[in-house]
């Protein structure tokens, strides 16, 4: 599985779209910062804002590049001289967590970094926005684990397509809990929805560790999923 | 005899469709087999069968003598390589590129080889030019030499010179047999081009309908294909008798026809039948090529 890894993590650093994405994520953080500064509206907690918008590229970007094995057919070239599946998709989905796990902090160490330059340590507990930045990775890995799902069983470069579309669907709950107040149910699912989780990073969480939890689970639910359906399914 | 892969009664149902219906077939080590069939005969679904892209519904396969059921097969298939319809390289690397890509897919522990392996297909040339400004051709020989990576001994090949243009043909096929006789590598290669098979395979497997109609080498395709003349005869006892007496090769079809190789005099030959008062009552040259032999097998009905 380290040779499918290392190939994969080569091809990501080759590729112009995932530097691109790893790039945006630095500009994003200082955009943000710039446009708080400028609102008068800075604080610690804005940053949380962010990884919602960086999901809908990460997703898009990190799904066609697990499709383009499909469409190129090189996943031929692994299965042929002997690669396991298991560790064929195991070698994507960590690929693909790196680079949405990279992408994230690179734009928390960013983010922080300029505001600690601009508005300093004042107006947020440390403990906090760490909470909240442990419950946004969780959720990312989440994500990522979904649209490797996605890319890997649709085969096509739908791939890259489906996880944009999804967002909206999954973001469905959130909007409802604006909408119609907090109905219990509607409750569970935008704690269970890694996407809803992150629309309330705004403010400290105070469900940090069921968001986690959540998160984790989805994790090893896609990923399962995912493996026990490739290791069956007939390729082209 | 050696054989590379052997294949047990292997069947591939998708749901109401058989793709292969028991295909029982052996490719013995160090030949060309030329894998013939028609479109949707099944020739691509047993080639991702034996790569290992698709599972069999029922059936075994046996891979250098592993089976397909065996964790092992997996180590195996380090043995082979292959190019299945399209070649499977990354367009936007170049072809040195695509080669280094495959050699750490492959864990080499360098990228000795590859320069070598340039050169075999032709390519040494190509310096940074991107594998998606290549020509078919180019990008068929890139294929394959992503496919010789690790130096397998059995190379898979699913229609390798579709779409080149002659000099393409040509190439791929001079390439083919060096594979063969230098590198000792076995062949599988399925073609629709029959003549241009015919002049690289040793062995031959027909397919029609998911299942082999016939497994033949070249030298008995060629004694089954050879120039004759067919005569039909009242009694094919009394021609037996009188080639025999004259000491000629043929071939007894059926109770009233039979296959005469060479050249025979046919006066003297009328003269003595009509002695051992046989009658010729028809004679006709037939000249068999591997298409014909092909149609003959499988019927020249519509591959719909």
């Amino acid at each position: 599985m380290n040779k499918l890894l290392k190939v994969n993590l080569k091809l990501m650093l080759r590729r112009k779209d995932t530097m691109i994405c790893v790039i945006m994520s630095a500009v994003l953080a200082l955009l943000e910062v710039l446009i708080g500064k400028l609102n008068g509206s800075l604080d610690w907690f804005g940053m949380f804002e962010i990884p919602l918008i960086m999901m809908m590229f990460m997703s898009a970007v990190g799904g066609l590049f697990i499709s383009r094995d499909y469409t190129q057919n090189t996943i031929r070239n692994k299965l042929t001289v002997g690669h396991k599946r298991s560790h064929i998709y195991l070698a994507n989905q960590i690929a693909e967590t790196l680079f949405f796990g990279v992408c994230l902090i690179l734009f928390f160490a960013v983010s922080s970094a300029a505001n600690l330059i601009v508005i300093g340590a004042k107006g947020a507990a440390a403990s906090d926005v760490l909470k909240n930045m442990t419950v946004c990775f969780f959720a990312v890995v989440a994500v990522s684990a979904l649209t490797t799902f996605l890319a890997m069983t649709v085969k096509s470069a739908a791939g890259g397509v489906l996880p944009i579309i999804l967002m909206y669907p999954l973001l469905m709950f959130a909007a409802m809990s604006q909408e119609f107040g907090d109905s219990k149910w509607i409750q569970v699912m935008n704690d269970i929805i890694p996407l809803s989780q992150m629309t309330v990073l705004a403010v400290p969480d105070k469900c940090a560790a069921i968001h986690i939890v959540y998160s984790l689970i989805l994790t090893v639910f896609f990923i399962t999923a995912g493996v026990v359906n490739f290791r069956k399914a007939d390729l082209k | 005899m050696d054989y590379v892969l052997r294949t047990n009664a292997l069947t591939k149902q998708y749901k109401d469709f058989k793709a292969l219906n028991g295909l029982t077939m052996n490719v013995p080590k160090g030949s060309i087999y030329g894998f013939v069939g028609r479109n949707g005969a099944g020739k691509t679904t047993l080639i991702r069968m034996v790569c290992g892209i698709q599972f069999p519904t029922d059936g075994s396969f046996e891979l250098y003598g592993v089976k397909n059921s065996d964790p092992n097969i997996s180590e195996t298939r380090r043995r082979m390589g292959a190019v299945v319809e399209t070649p499977s390289i990354l367009p936007y690397l170049s072809a040195r590129k695509n080669l280094e890509m495959q050699y750490d897919i492959m864990g080499m522990p360098d990228y000795k080889g590859i320069d070598e392996l340039l050169e075999l297909v032709g390519l040494k040339n190509t310096g940074n030019k991107r594998a998606r400004d290549f020509s078919l051709g180019m990008r068929q020989r890139l294929g394959i030499a992503v496919a010789l990576c690790g130096k397998p001994d059995f190379l898979v090949l699913d229609e390798p010179i579709n779409g080149l243009d002659p000099q393409g043909i040509i190439e791929m096929r001079e390439l083919i047999i060096k594979l063969n006789r230098e590198n000792n590598i076995t062949i599988l290669i399925s073609s629709h081009i029959l003549d241009e098979l015919a002049k690289v395979a040793t062995h031959y497997g027909f397919i029609n309908g998911g299942q082999i109609v016939r497994e033949m080498s070249a030298d008995e395709l060629e004694n089954e294909c050879r120039k004759c003349v067919r005569v039909k005869v009242t009694d094919t006892a009394a021609l037996a008798r009188v080639l025999d007496g004259m000491g000629t090769d043929y071939r007894m079809i059926d109770k009233e026809t039979a296959d005469i190789f060479a050249s025979p005099n046919i006066t003297k030959l009328a003269f003595s039948l009509w002695e051992e008062k046989c009658e010729i009552l028809s004679a006709s040259e037939h000249d068999e090529n591997l298409e014909g032999f092909f149609i003959s097998l499988v019927g020249g009905g519509s591959n719909e």
